[in-house]
């Protein structure tokens, strides 16, 4: 074994060593920490109005590639027209819609009705 | 290579391999985009030649990702535009910059299709935002236990235009009967919509004047133009102003001819008539 080898092969040892520690500390890094439920924030409950929003949205989602409009403002009209048809309003629908961000119920309604699938496309 | 540089290079790769673990994260996998961002939507509502339209593409993703912004860019003659509110250069999700995992929403933009484009087109569009969970999967917006780490990803997708024949006239009049004042002398507006593709260039002068009356046009034009701008944009309703002056006609009801010129894929030139009455 000549200098170089035995200064490549100490440096391997060291390098080994680091990379347990590193490959340790980043698995540790990605295991889940477990946390009280209490800190996990819960949002907006679901109910069953928020329901009938999403139920809304949903609609919307799925008709909406299929429409142009002449005016960008023609995208909230048409939001519009439905919810009020369901009894609710555009502010009612923007505190829902922000509190997706933070809700995991919300999420889950919206998937849970989303789920159903378009009218046009198979459910699922 | 010698022993020594081929050891030295084998020691540089070593470090480079076994100390992206200890930094916390591997570069290959940092760039994996795991949010399952994806487009929904692969043709769009159809258009028509000469056709000016907002469309929608519709997104959803595995992951909350936030920071949204797209760009589309289309073949050369197709002009794409975005709302004004962003200042222009993008846009974004309909109901906010994020994107919650396992919903949907959609990004709108505006294309100006030339008259010259009978057949379907594609658009490339590229959506830019920001994932904030960890590889573990975790989100920051849902829980904790994630890397705490922000990556910028994007994905590009195309979806298809088609392009379909217009339909119907070329624009409707909608104002056809206006009763003004004997002696007045005052502009009245003149609705007219135009049909499905955009009309350039779109004028209204009055033909043949029934005795006595004088027609006058803002600026003292010799035409009268879309209170909106040059041209009448299809599926819109716009106004043009007629001054007139009827000082010097009798009460009754009188027939004012129209002469409409526009530019759709050519100039063209129609007629039109408003019934007036004077009392």
């Amino acid at each position: 074994m000549w200098c170089g080898d035995r200064r490549l092969a100490r440096g391997l040892v060291a390098l080994a060593a680091l990379a347990v520690l590193g490959t340790t500390a980043a698995c540790g890094a990605q295991e889940p920490a477990a946390e009280p439920a209490a800190a996990t924030p819960t949002g907006t409950p679901a109910d069953a109005a928020t329901g009938r929003i999403a139920e809304v949205e949903f609609a919307r989602q799925c008709t909406v590639a299929s429409a142009n409009y002449a005016d960008e403002a023609q995208f909230t009209i048409e939001l519009d027209t439905h919810l009020a048809a369901a009894g609710f309003t555009h502010e009612q629908w923007k505190r829902w819609h922000d509190a997706l961000a933070v809700s995991p119920e919300l999420v889950t309604q919206f998937a849970e009705i989303s789920a159903r699938g378009c009218p046009a496309e198979p459910p699922g | 290579m010698s022993g020594r540089r081929r050891g030295a290079v084998l020691v540089l790769a070593l470090v480079a391999v076994l100390t992206a673990p200890l930094l916390g994260t591997s570069p290959a996998a940092a760039d994996v985009d795991k949010t399952g961002v994806r487009a929904l939507t692969t043709q769009t509502a159809a258009v028509v030649p000469g056709q000016t339209a907002w469309l929608s593409i519709v997104w959803t993703g595995d992951q909350t990702v936030t920071n949204w912004s797209t760009t589309v860019s289309a073949p050369a003659g197709v002009t794409v535009s975005y709302p004004t509110t962003r200042g222009g250069a993008d846009t974004s999700l309909y109901g906010s910059e994020t994107l919650v995992g396992s919903t949907r929403d959609f990004t709108a933009f505006k294309v100006q299709v030339p008259h010259t484009q009978r057949s379907s087109f594609p658009l490339t569009v590229v959506s830019a935002y920001t994932s904030t969970c960890g590889d573990n999967g975790q989100c920051k917006e849902v829980g904790s236990g994630n890397d705490d780490k922000a990556r910028d990803f994007s994905t590009t997708v195309t979806v298809t235009v088609p392009v379909v024949p217009a339909t119907g006239p070329d624009f409707t009049q909608g104002t056809t009967d206006l009763t003004v004042p004997a002696g007045s002398n005052a502009f009245v507006q003149l609705a007219f919509s135009a049909g499905q593709a955009d009309l350039a260039d779109f004028t209204v002068r009055a033909g043949r004047l029934p005795a006595g009356l004088v027609v006058g046009y803002p600026g003292d034009a010799a035409v009268s133009r879309p209170a909106m701008g040059p041209a009448l944009i299809g599926r819109s309703t716009d106004q043009v102003a007629l001054r007139l002056d009827t000082t010097g006609m009798t009460r009754g009801t009188y027939t004012l001819p129209l002469v409409i010129a526009y530019t759709s894929a050519a100039p063209r030139t129609a007629s039109g008539t408003v019934t007036l009455v004077v009392r």
